[in-house]
């Protein structure tokens, strides 16, 4: 489960995140979705422990800086970072050790779903940048997070990819992970998202659930468009 | 068109005032370095010289400035036929490269950044300036002429070797036959001036360094070089009271340039790919930075390639220490070489040549020795792979303590740390007299300074992030350079209290220890609560 309370990000007098608070629930896949520069980004840095803020973050109701947080938390930067001389088979062996991960046929059943198994002797820096991608993807679920956070995930992957990892948002949910992403993309997220917290200008402006009684006859796409055009133009 | 892209140089300009702030800065750095040779040539109050006075000999003088200015000319040409004609930002491949213009018309921007990246390679040579002026007794107007000569050979080395791998961009074959007949050039030249040199019965040993470089000067091997010989020619001529030499030499310059431009005028060359790909990579660095990740310096100048290597054992923390160890391996065979710290002892080396030739006291030399080590030690380490480390999330991420990490890292380097400190030791004993344990201490001391170059430039990149690419790096420097020189003080204190090398080199070590012991848990500290 994935908790924040009372977050605040500031840059000097700029606000990033002013007073956010959610909650994730385990098997359930959270979106936080907002245009650019909503604060999408800060709070997903804030919950990965790279970004010092005001308020609590609690993993599985651990306070996310501690080490045992660290070892539930996975996450997938919205650019990826990978060591330019590493191969991606390195990349994994790294993290699997990094994590102490013992079981390594872990990385070989990533490797295959991600279809990286051929191209697992390259190095960083021969990839493209949807590769590098998927590499980062394999890195942050090696050691099994019970949190998975995704910024950005779908920027620069092929249809296959794209397909690939919303089946895997799909398992990680039945699997009794916590999931959240953060995207600009409405029509990425489809149907396999719990929770929506749609943000602007580093609030969240409305929250929306996926119910199978919906009573509101809005779509997300126009509940979207009229929270994010509505304070933009007022 | 070109109006668009002068608007948009001085949009920039307005939008980054510290840009201009930066550039006083590197011109009052220009102004003190030019003026260096004269300060130091200036008489004490009781009319006798100062001890670093280097008295002006214009043959060694002559020699020095081929010197420079034929290995500006060749790193230039070879550079260029490597990475071909680059200078184009995202926005000049968007708007200029795939717009209604002739790849001849786009050259005048590649014009642009080619002299503005000549002239950052000038700026390099012009920070050297004391070591310069100890090695060749050069003056301030030498110096000014010596910059002026390299800057106009690195921009036609560059053109012509960006020309070549343009011409030849679609055949790899003949673009190696280039760089071949370019290195033929380079050992005819060298070759022939040492065959000249000894068969005129001359003893290299006899000659010295600084003998050697005065017969440089005077070679037709190298006087002939093209290119870059024809440009020294002209101040050759100058200080030698040769017209004709100086006559000949802005001839044959004048002739270099106009076919550069004539060549480049009527060719239509394929130079897209190169300047694309140039314009990619310097994009993506730029993004990366703006998302809190540096690029990996270090890894950036080795030529990696996927070997036999494995990754060592190791979990946890542990890890990292076995992927950076991975990477020195790929870097160059053998994990504790790091090819860059060759290169910086060679230039080191050929430093205290110079100086114990010209010395009658060459252990007097540790200080210049020992500051110049550090300063090369400052852009090597400051900028290593444990620096970088953590400009990347892994490490964040990773569930083990700061401190844990931080020493995970510097286990890495110590290999390194340990081979360089021992070639520096080498160089003292060999070089600067010094005994088997004064040279085992100066080892022992360098080690302890690598250190503290990695902690220091660590506790400012993650104190003051905000800070601008360069002038972060520039922080970063004199932020190294100046914790060196605290733990330097002590060390000349001990020296002349009691007049034992072997105790001031333990003082400077011990001294260093001591600002380790108290850099490390700071920088966990630091490192505990970064920011990406």
């Amino acid at each position: 489960m994935l908790t924040v309370n009372g977050v605040t990000k500031k840059y000097k007098k700029f606000v990033a995140n002013d007073n956010l608070s959610f909650t994730i629930n385990d098997g359930e896949v959270g979106i936080l979705l907002g245009p650019n520069g909503a604060g999408k980004s800060t709070i997903i840095k804030s919950i990965a422990g790279l970004l010092k803020y005001q308020g609590t973050i609690e993993i599985d109701g651990l306070e996310n800086h501690t080490l045992e947080a660290k070892s539930k938390l996975g996450y997938i930067p919205e650019i990826p970072a990978l060591y330019d001389t590493l191969t991606i088979d390195e990349h994994l062996e790294f993290i699997r050790r990094a994590y102490k991960v013992e079981d390594v046929s872990v990385k070989e059943k990533l490797l295959e779903r991600f279809e990286l198994t051929d191209k697992r002797k390259k190095m960083g820096k021969e990839l493209s940048k949807g590769m590098q991608q998927k590499v980062s993807i394999c890195c942050a679920l090696m050691h099994n997070p019970s949190v998975v956070i995704f910024d950005e995930p779908m920027v620069g992957l092929d249809p296959h990819a794209i397909k690939e990892l919303k089946l895997m948002f799909r398992e990680l949910k039945d699997e009794g992970k916590t999931v959240l992403i953060s995207t600009h993309m409405i029509d990425t997220i489809e149907d396999y998202w719990d929770v929506v917290h749609i943000m602007m200008n580093g609030r969240i402006a409305a929250t929306r659930h996926n119910v199978a009684d919906k009573t509101d006859d809005k779509s997300l796409e126009q509940l979207f468009f009229e929270i994010t055009e509505g304070v933009s133009e007022s | 068109m070109l109006n668009a892209y002068l608007y948009r140089v001085r949009r920039a300009a307005l939008k980054r005032p510290w840009k201009f702030i930066l550039a006083l800065l590197f011109l009052g750095i220009f102004v003190l370095m030019i003026s260096y040779p004269t300060l130091m040539s200036m008489p004490n109050s009781d009319g006798s010289m100062s001890d670093s006075f280097v008295p002006r000999d214009i043959e060694v003088v002559t020699g020095g400035m081929y010197l420079i200015v034929l290995v500006m000319f060749n790193f230039m040409f070879y550079t260029a036929l490597k990475n071909g004609v680059v200078g184009f930002s995202t926005a000049d491949v968007i708007y200029h490269l795939a717009g209604p213009f002739t790849p001849r018309f786009n050259l005048i921007i590649a014009a642009s950044g080619t002299m503005q990246m000549c002239l950052v390679f000038t700026f390099l040579i012009c920070t050297q300036t004391a070591f310069i002026y100890s090695a060749i007794g050069v003056s301030s107007v030498d110096l000014i002429c010596i910059l002026l000569g390299a800057y106009v050979a690195a921009v036609i080395g560059y053109f012509f070797g960006a020309l070549f791998c343009a011409f030849f961009a679609d055949d790899e074959k003949k673009k190696n036959r280039v760089l071949t007949a370019g290195i033929v050039v380079d050992v005819i030249a060298v070759g022939g001036f040492f065959a000249s040199l000894l068969s005129g019965g001359n003893s290299l040993s006899e000659l010295g360094v600084r003998g050697v470089i005065s017969e440089f000067g005077r070679s037709w091997f190298i006087k002939g070089f093209p290119g870059g010989g024809w440009v020294a020619l002209i101040y050759d001529g100058v200080i030698n009271n040769c017209s004709v030499q100086s006559v000949a030499g802005i001839a044959l310059t004048l002739i270099s340039i106009c076919a550069l431009v004539f060549v480049y005028g009527k060719l239509n060359l394929d130079y897209y790919d190169e300047a694309i790909a140039y314009a990619q990579k310097a994009h993506e660095m730029a993004e990366a930075k703006r998302a809190g990740i540096d690029s990996d310096t270090a890894a950036m100048t080795r030529r990696a390639k996927v070997g036999k290597e494995k990754l060592g054992s190791g979990t946890g923390s542990s890890a990292i220490t076995a992927i950076h160890f991975l990477m020195n391996k790929r870097g160059s065979k053998l994990f504790f070489v790091n090819p860059l710290s060759i290169m910086y002892r060679l230039i080191t080396g050929v430093y205290l040549a110079f100086m114990s030739n010209s010395s009658d006291e060459p252990r007097g030399m540790v200080m210049s020795a020992f500051m110049m080590m550090i300063l090369l030690n400052a852009v090597l380490y400051a900028g290593g792979k444990t620096v970088t480390e953590f400009t990347k999330h892994y490490i964040y991420l990773i569930p083990d303590t700061a401190s844990h990490k931080l020493l995970a890292c510097l286990r890495a380097d110590l290999p390194e740390m340990a081979f360089d400190s021992l070639l520096c030791g080498g160089l003292v004993y060999f070089l600067c007299g010094f005994t088997i344990p004064e040279a085992a201490a100066f080892a022992l001391m360098m080690i302890v300074f690598d250190l503290l170059c990695e902690m220091s430039a660590l506790l400012i990149m993650r104190l003051l992030p905000a800070l601008g690419r360069q002038l972060l790096m520039m922080v970063r420097y004199f932020g190294v350079l100046f914790v060196a020189g605290i733990a330097v003080v002590p060390m000349i204190v001990v020296f002349f209290i009691l007049q034992s090398m072997l105790a001031a080199i333990l003082a400077g070590a011990v001294t260093g220890v001591i600002l380790l012991a108290v850099l490390l848990p700071v920088c966990s500290v630091v490192v505990a609560r970064a920011e990406m």
